[in-house]
């Protein structure tokens, strides 16, 4: 008995001491790697997931890495490590713990990256005083949707509603400093009026909210709101973004409508600061391979996404006007 | 009949083999994963996910149900056995599974408890297959104000996990609210008693408390061999199962726990966890052997259990009609389903009806494989109270910390265990229960950010909130749980008095 037992726990033990992922692996010779850049790896490479598992970073930095071995881009192994907690806070002080061993560590970031120092959570600045910057991959644009019993057609009913009862209408979004609120903030500038913003910690009950007329607006993504929307549980208003969503035609974007506000979370990829030139060109050419195969194309697709590869000098400066916006816009969040 | 046809389709397409064995393998790795404390259900999908990117999306939804419901059961096993629930759901298991266990009955608290969940699954899933599209609104009825007095219903429910010293109980549950609060505030920002840790921004997880509360301090007070012999003979299966004297103490609650935990499955905010603390306090407020709970009684085991797994079929409703998580696990599943091109929503029945049947085929499928290997496998779980206690404590601590390591890959969460791990020694030594403090953490923070969301939206009117409808039948009802007792007394002395002064 003892014996069976026993055995049972080994098999159980080793089951999770494999599950738990090999470690480093030698780096070995691919046939499809260009040997253009003038600088490649020589060991594994870790990547840093700010984040919970199952999440919008999580899912497309596991993308990018499922594209690049299956592609052969790279001739090492890339891992990737989920760091979560304080926003991202703690994925990129753990990025930066890995200051010595810089070529070879990277991070994805969202809006928290710029939103965290803003509220003063976090001890760096996303500048390159702290940060190199090497890819931006996609924008997540949002749609403006609110609960069909308001009647709303399109922003300009929303607004005219605004300016006569102001404080009245209550947007939803989640978190206090997130893209969902600094869209709000934006619209409110331009617009002249006062919409009440009511911070939720978990997307789905928002969206639950959103359709139970909780609260009046609501900006799920449209990998979230697909659905909804289509269905005519929430009635969609206006796209935030640059062009009209493929899925959603008949919605004109804000700008169409007037409101010259185009803002979306991006996500990106970092690493630390002082990384040389050719070791940054390696990453951004890597993941410009990455953006142009036919996967990725699907995979932005599918999940709604916007693709905006910038490689990594065009990222930087982005990087710059995305903070100036952000610190603008979060200076009006109430705090106490 | 419309539903006939369509299960029957869903079963047809269950009918190839080889997806009875991919749910056997998910049900066997679901019930290791949840009785691993600190992992549940959904960190099981989440690991074994990969495993499902080659499959037939038939093959890897038959599995991943199986790892649903597996997961739900495991829990309970170490719950029962070794007081250390391997889940949130599960707490409620050890007030009256651990008893049991110590009494000699490890065998009966087992087998009601797979039975209870395997009854509470099925019910729910017809439940779910007529109800669906009519209750699929529920959900959505429901906004802060209403979660709010969920949440008070849910705090009530303390006062039927005090035990002996009501006083206990109550500093424990005040200890809980207290560390709900921890965290950055939701609407202004503002850190509170973080310390300047990064780690503490997201506030304190009630899954590496409760391992410490429970699982360590039950370590360090417990390491004494147990007396339990454990005769050949009892461990024939006929032994194990539960008398039907045992049926017929349980099943009304069951029954009642059933419903109640899908209803409150079916809320995107309210989960298995608080379905079963609402499930156990029914059952003890409406049993004839109210008094005895929390020594071993079997309805106890039951009640929480059935709840649980209705929550979880529960929380389907919203997944799959509206596309709406309800709870972590069903997150997961969702984006399981929709890395399997299945996108849930409202158009989900009726775009995708094959594959819709059949996950609610597979779903019956999980539950009767989980009969099977829950009961097949109940002797051998039994055993486990053979080996050596300073064995299994060690092999306990490890996986533990393991468990603590791996929910947030940091050696912060296994240091927030282990302090909690002294912190419920100290409990244990001065007779403190530990259900109420980890209840008032899971719903403290819930009723905090509830009532600050509902505040904003009623412009800080208290009263507008609390005049919801729903929100103000709910909170009736707690008042009147809470205060009944008292106001029954209160009146029939009333009475009373006014017989004898007519006389």
């Amino acid at each position: 008995m003892k014996k069976i037992l026993v055995s049972l726990m080994i098999a159980v033990m080793s089951l999770s001491i494999m599950a738990c992922g090999g470690g480093g692996k030698p780096a070995k010779d691919t046939k499809g790697a260009k040997a253009g850049a003038s600088w490649t790896p020589k060991k594994d490479i870790e990547f840093v997931i700010p984040f919970g598992a199952g999440g919008g970073n999580d899912v497309m930095v596991r993308k990018i890495i499922e594209i690049i071995k299956k592609n052969n881009l790279c001739p090492v192994n890339i891992v990737p490590v989920n760091k979560k907690g304080g926003s991202g806070v703690v994925g990129y002080t753990y990025l930066k713990s890995k200051a010595k061993d810089k070529d070879y560590a990277l991070a994805s970031t969202s809006a928290s990256f710029y939103t965290q120092p803003i509220v003063g959570n976090s001890p760096f600045t996303p500048t390159e005083k702290d940060f190199s910057f090497v890819a931006h991959m996609v924008k997540d644009p949002v749609v403006i949707a609110s609960n069909p019993a308001r009647g709303f057609k399109n922003l300009k009913d929303v607004v005219a509603y605004a300016k006569k009862n102001p404080g009245k209408l209550m947007w939803g979004g989640v978190g206090t400093v997130s893209d969902d609120a600094i869209i709000m903030y934006m619209l409110n500038e331009v617009a002249g009026i006062n919409i009440t913003y009511v911070p939720y910690d978990d997307g789905g009950l928002l969206h639950a909210a959103a359709i139970g007329g909780h609260v009046d607006l609501s900006v799920p993504s449209l990998a979230e709101g697909k659905e909804l929307l289509e269905s005519g549980k929430l009635t969609a208003l206006a796209a935030c973004s640059d062009k009209r969503f493929k899925d959603l035609p008949k919605v004109p974007t804000t700008v169409e409508e007037g409101f010259k506000i185009n803002h979306s979370q991006s996500r990106g990829i970092i690493m630390n600061p002082g990384v040389k030139p050719e070791v940054l060109k390696f990453y951004s050419d890597l993941f410009k391979k990455v953006a142009e195969t036919k996967e990725w194309k699907e995979f932005a697709q599918k999940g709604a996404m916007e693709e905006a590869f910038m490689p990594y000098d065009e990222y930087a400066k982005f990087a710059k006007d995305m903070y100036a916006d952000y610190e603008k816009y979060l200076a009006k969040v109430p705090k106490k | 009949m419309d539903l006939i046809q369509n299960l029957a389709l869903g079963f047809s397409i269950l009918a190839n083999p080889m997806v009875i064995v991919y749910s056997v393998i998910g049900v066997v790795c679901g019930v290791i994963i949840g009785a691993l404390p600190g992992l549940g259900p959904s960190v099981g999908i989440a690991v074994l996910l990969p495993m499902c990117y080659g499959l037939a999306p038939i093959n890897a939804l038959a599995m991943l149900c199986g790892i649903y419901y597996g997961a739900m059961y495991g829990g309970s096993i170490t719950a029962i056995l070794i007081n250390t629930p391997g889940d949130s759901a599960a707490i409620m298991t050890t007030l009256d599974g651990y008893p049991l266990a110590r009494k000699g009955h490890a065998g009966k608290a087992l087998g009601m408890s797979c039975l209870a969940s395997v009854i509470g699954g099925t019910v729910s899933i017809v439940m779910f297959m007529t109800l669906a599209p009519i209750v699929s609104n529920f959900a959505t009825k429901f906004g802060p104000s209403e979660y709010f007095a969920l949440m008070v219903l849910g705090l009530t429910s303390i006062a039927g996990m005090t035990g002996k010293s009501p006083a206990k109980g109550f500093l424990a549950a005040f200890i809980g609210l207290f560390v709900a609060g921890i965290g950055i505030d939701l609407v202004f920002g503002t850190p509170k008693f973080v310390f300047g840790n990064v780690n503490l921004y997201s506030g304190i997880d009630f899954v590496p408390v409760a391992m410490g509360l429970f699982g360590i301090a039950e370590i360090c007070c417990n390491y004494k061999d147990n007396n339990l012999v454990i005769n050949k003979e009892s461990l024939k299966l006929k032994e194990l199962l539960p008398t039907k004297e045992d049926w017929k103490f349980s099943l009304p609650h069951i029954g009642r726990g059933t419903l109640l935990g899908f209803i409150i499955g079916m809320l995107p905010g309210a989960g298995a966890t608080i379905a079963s603390f609402l499930s156990y306090d029914m059952a003890k407020r409406t049993s004839k052997r109210s008094k005895e709970f929390g020594t071993g009684v079997i309805e106890g085991v039951a009640a929480p259990e059935c709840a649980n797994n209705a929550a979880s079929m529960g929380a389907m409703v919203p997944m799959l009609t509206l596309g709406v998580p309800g709870s972590g696990a069903t997150a997961i599943m969702m984006g399981a389903l929709m890395m399997l091109g299945i996108t849930p929503g409202p158009s989900f029945f009726t775009k995708s009806a094959e594959i819709a049947w059949g996950l609610v085929a597979s779903m019956y499928l999980g539950n009767v494989i989980l009969v099977c290997i829950g009961l097949g496998a109940l002797s051998l779980f039994v055993r486990i109270l053979n080996v050596k206690t300073t064995t299994l404590n060690a092999l306990i601590f490890a996986f533990i910390l393991m468990g603590a390591y791996a929910l947030e890959n940091s050696m912060f969460t296994v240091g927030i265990t282990l302090f909690f791990g002294v912190i419920g020694y100290f409990f244990k030594k001065l007779q403190v229960p530990a259900a109420p403090m980890v209840l008032a953490l899971v719903l403290g923070a819930i009723t905090e950010t509830n009532l600050r969301q509902a505040m904003i939206l009623e412009r800080n009117n208290f009263l507008q909130v609390i005049s919801h409808p729903i929100s103000a039948v709910i909170i009736f009802l707690a008042i009147l749980l809470a205060f009944g007792n008292p106001i029954k007394k209160l009146v029939i002395k009333c009475f009373k008095n006014k017989k004898n002064n007519e006389k």
